[in-house]
């Protein structure tokens, strides 16, 4: 079958590097991260450029995503089988099942998970999120206003106590802005073991049914826990 | 060129031009405009019920909108949420006055496991400023914290939010004891990955897509 790649920004880099690995023939399309914020226009997004995949005869796609806040709930083509992981989100995929996921979820609940991949964006609280801050509301408010905005956006943040880092590689930058982060929000950095297996399976067609949602052609994706 | 200065027709059109000003404010989070122009409408005899329904309300469901449009992110929907409430905190002792008091009690919280809280504290926002008295439960609530606070504060509605699909469960797990225990309350639920069907499935009454339909599913609610 003509098979397509679609990923998260935050599984790019394993994505490539298992797709040279293996010398896997499909093509690799990626969304910037956090969409799901916005699960409404992540569905509209993703149905549109896997429908322009459909228009060029690709008949399936690994989707290396996990329900993401239901952003891909509904997704429905006429000739293309969509398979994805049967996860909550990337912390799931990461962590290697969605049961691990859960448990932790349930006995931390102050935690503020990520990868290596988030890590790498502006989005995580802390010293980046702040530049970020600044480069994107600078130019339209005055000194005050931006200081308030960004003690709003800090707030957010205020009942997490630590900093999860779900580790299966490291980058020369990562340590020191997860440290950052820490300093930043006063959290404890506390590193828990990941792993690529579940993005590998996905990208190898080791389709278990226990972890892997296949949707033919014709079928809305439905992602139930 | 002479600057022609702008001439009003009436005390109305002034009155409308700051109320559109506060309404400006909120949606562009500038809390200190809010803080300023609102006991000056109040000085002028401006009803509160006016600031809340013509400015403080619709800025919000503007934020909602663009939210959803993606033309503001979050930093921004948290900002006009501080803003809507210093000019709600200005106005509310001047609603007392008025005569307008809660109808209704609503509690709203986080399910247990899960932190999040910026779209809980809109929902009380825009309850409170429908009308409601609200009992904020905050975050991680269990569903025996949830049981306990109605009985102390007999809510006629509760509103339970929940952003993750690992945190949904514990919607269902409420809402079961909450029957369980035969509790005379009406239950909505909302969060961005909660859906109308999760609702029907785990017996919730209602499922709110977002802040500003929140109060309108809430009042349909208590109707019926």
């Amino acid at each position: 079958m003509k098979t397509a790649i679609v990923t998260c920004d935050v599984f790019l880099d394993d994505v490539k590097d298992i797709v040279e690995e293996y010398g896997l023939d499909y093509p690799i399309s990626s969304f910037e991260m956090a969409m799901h914020d916005h699960p409404e226009m992540m569905r509209e997004r993703l149905q549109k450029h896997l429908e322009s995949l459909e228009s060029e005869g690709f008949e399936k796609t690994l989707l290396v995503y996990g329900s993401c806040g239901g952003g891909l709930q509904g997704l429905c083509f006429e000739s293309l089988t969509t398979v994805l992981p049967h996860a909550h989100d990337c912390i799931s995929i990461a962590l290697g099942n969605r049961e691990r996921h859960e448990t932790l979820q349930k006995n931390e609940p102050q935690s503020y998970f990520l990868t290596h991949g988030w890590l790498d964006s502006t989005r995580i609280p802390g010293p980046t999120r702040d530049q970020w801050l600044r480069e994107h509301y600078g130019s339209t408010m005055d000194d005050e206003d931006l200081e308030e905005l960004m003690d709003a956006d800090r707030e957010a943040f205020d009942h997490y106590e630590q900093l999860v880092w779900v580790k299966h590689r490291e980058g020369p930058e990562h340590r020191a802005r997860a440290k950052a982060t820490c300093e930043a929000m006063n959290w404890k950095l506390v590193e828990k073991e990941g792993t690529v297996d579940w993005v590998k399976d996905l990208l190898l067609g080791n389709h278990d049914s226990s972890r892997f949602i296949i949707t033919p052609p014709g079928r809305p994706l439905e992602i139930r826990f | 060129m002479r600057c022609q200065p702008k001439i009003f027709n009436s005390q109305q059109e002034i009155q409308l031009m700051s109320l559109a000003e506060v309404m400006e404010a909120v949606i562009k989070g500038r809390r200190k405009i809010v803080k300023n122009q609102v006991p000056e409408l109040l000085a002028q005899g401006v009803p509160a019920k006016d600031i809340l329904e013509q400015a403080l309300i619709p800025a919000m469901g503007e934020v909602g909108e663009r939210f959803k449009r993606n033309e503001v992110y979050v930093p921004e929907m948290l900002v006009a949420a501080r803003a809507m409430k210093q000019g709600m905190e200005l106005i509310e002792s001047e609603l007392l006055s008025a005569g307008i008091s809660p109808e209704f009690k609503a509690l709203i919280c986080t399910v247990e496991g899960d932190l999040h809280d910026i779209g809980k504290n809109l929902v009380a926002i825009m309850l409170k400023g429908a009308g409601f008295e609200v009992v904020d439960l905050g975050v991680n609530v269990s569903k025996e914290q949830v049981l306990e606070a109605i009985r102390e504060h007999q809510p006629h509605i509760i509103a339970l939010s929940a952003l993750l699909t690992t945190t949904m469960p514990a919607m269902k797990d409420i809402v079961e004891l909450l029957r369980q225990e035969k509790v005379d309350v009406k239950i909505m639920v909302g969060g961005a990955p909660v859906t109308s069907s999760y609702a029907e499935e785990i017996g919730a009454d209602a499922y709110s897509a977002d802040a500003a339909s929140a109060v309108e599913v809430a009042k349909e609610l208590l109707a019926s």
